[in-house]
């Protein structure tokens, strides 16, 4: 098997959508990876909008660390895996960049997830976050959601999910 | 159609090690991706040196959280560099780039960091030697059931 | 604000588009309130740090830029 494969691609259309989910997720890879290019409907502050990432369609044992510029650099926690993507009264025509990547997601210990996210917007305030999350369950991944926290993503949002093999 | 990103090498640990090496690395890729995930604490920082050499030509910038507050630090003249922290189970990535030119110092860029764990962390580090890399040991409190892979990424 | 979710089967590459149920809707709307909640406290201690920090420097005859000197 090739070691970097596109398992599954989506685009979102023009009704908009709350969220993307990847389900039925083999378990033939090592690591997953994630390129999540997203704009969101919200438009009540032009710096980001605020998204979190779920496993199995499981709500709880998250929890993260982060990095984050959102009117200066500081650090924080969070009990989702928390992102940033732009809003729509951000700079027209701008998608915010995001990579996840989660390693041994079929194993059977705590899951380790890293999320790098930034959006931009010429103007004063663009938000960033570098997030190293847990999901504390010890099930494999078999289905991968990113839910916008407000106004839902918007038409040419698209996710993109690979599969990494290690052998 | 060309191989692009390609496995050279996996370990995954059946008992505590102190270090870890990948040796007699190919020289015919581009860039060397290196992927760790460990299942608990691998103590706070990873370490990294490239082809056996624990000389003072090491030097790397950090950016770290620790959930309540944003610092950087420099670390010059080391005999190893940050390569990504580790304590928890955590994902730890790097990218080095252009390993076996024989021109220029090698250079690379890390992720690392817990959600369980005390903090997270990007890194760049600098190597001050022009030798292309055939080696690499990563070094930290590597517990039972670590993986570590070594990627080649080809430009063409 | 979209009451749609996009599914795409991995097995299968179909993808789906699919109304929202009622327990997602609600929990859209307390996700919301939370981050607005917590971002608020956030900027509330963040301005009583900055007064606290004027009040010290005030006490001390100091400007911000002094006081940076004094800490480099």
């Amino acid at each position: 098997m090739a070691t970097y494969v596109e398992i599954a691609s989506v685009t979102v259309g023009s009704g908009g959508s709350a969220y993307v989910e990847f389900t039925s997720i083999p378990n033939t890879y090592t690591d997953l990876l994630v390129k999540f290019s997203a704009r969101s409907a919200r438009t009540n502050d032009a710096g980001g909008s605020d998204g979190k990432l779920e496993f199995n369609g499981v709500t709880t044992g998250y929890s993260s660390r982060m990095l984050l510029q959102q009117g200066g650099a500081y650090s924080g926690t969070s009990s989702t895996l928390f992102y940033f993507v732009n809003s729509n009264n951000s700079t027209s025509n701008t998608f915010g960049n995001m990579e996840v990547y989660i390693p041994n997601y079929a194993g059977s210990g705590y899951k380790s997830v890293s999320i790098d996210a930034v959006d931009e917007n010429n103007a004063s305030s663009a938000y960033g976050v570098l997030t190293a999350g847990l999901w504390s369950n010890t099930a494999a991944i078999t289905s991968l959601r990113l839910t916008d926290n407000n106004g839902g993503y918007m038409q040419y949002t698209t996710a993109y999910l690979y599969g990494i093999k290690k052998d | 159609m060309a191989v692009t990103y390609e496995a050279i090498a996996t370990q995954t640990l059946g008992s505590t090690a102190s270090s870890v090496t990948f040796s007699s690395i190919p020289q015919t890729y581009t860039d060397v991706v290196y992927s760790i995930m460990t299942p608990t604490s691998a103590g706070t920082n990873t370490t990294i040196q490239f082809n056996g050499d624990s000389t003072t030509i090491y030097s790397h910038t950090q950016l770290y959280g620790d959930g309540s507050s944003a610092n950087s630090l420099r670390g010059t003249d080391q005999s190893a560099s940050l390569a990504g922290v580790s304590n928890g189970t955590a994902s730890i990535r790097g990218n080095i780039m252009n390993y076996s030119n024989s021109t220029t110092y090698k250079t690379y860029l890390a992720r690392g960091g817990a959600g369980g764990g005390t903090y997270l962390d990007a890194v760049v580090g600098l190597w001050r030697n022009t030798a292309a890399i055939t080696s690499i040991t990563f070094l930290a409190s590597w517990p039972v059931g670590t993986v570590l892979t070594i990627y080649g990424i080809k430009a063409a | 604000m979209a009451d749609t979710k996009i599914v795409v089967d991995c097995s299968t590459g179909e993808v789906q588009e699919l109304e929202l149920t009622a327990e997602e809707v609600a929990q859209r709307v307390a996700d919301a309130q939370a981050y607005a909640a917590a971002k608020a406290q956030e900027e509330e201690e963040a301005v009583a740090k900055a007064e606290a920090k004027q009040a010290v420097l005030d006490r001390l005859g100091l400007s911000a830029e002094e006081a940076a000197l004094l800490l480099g």
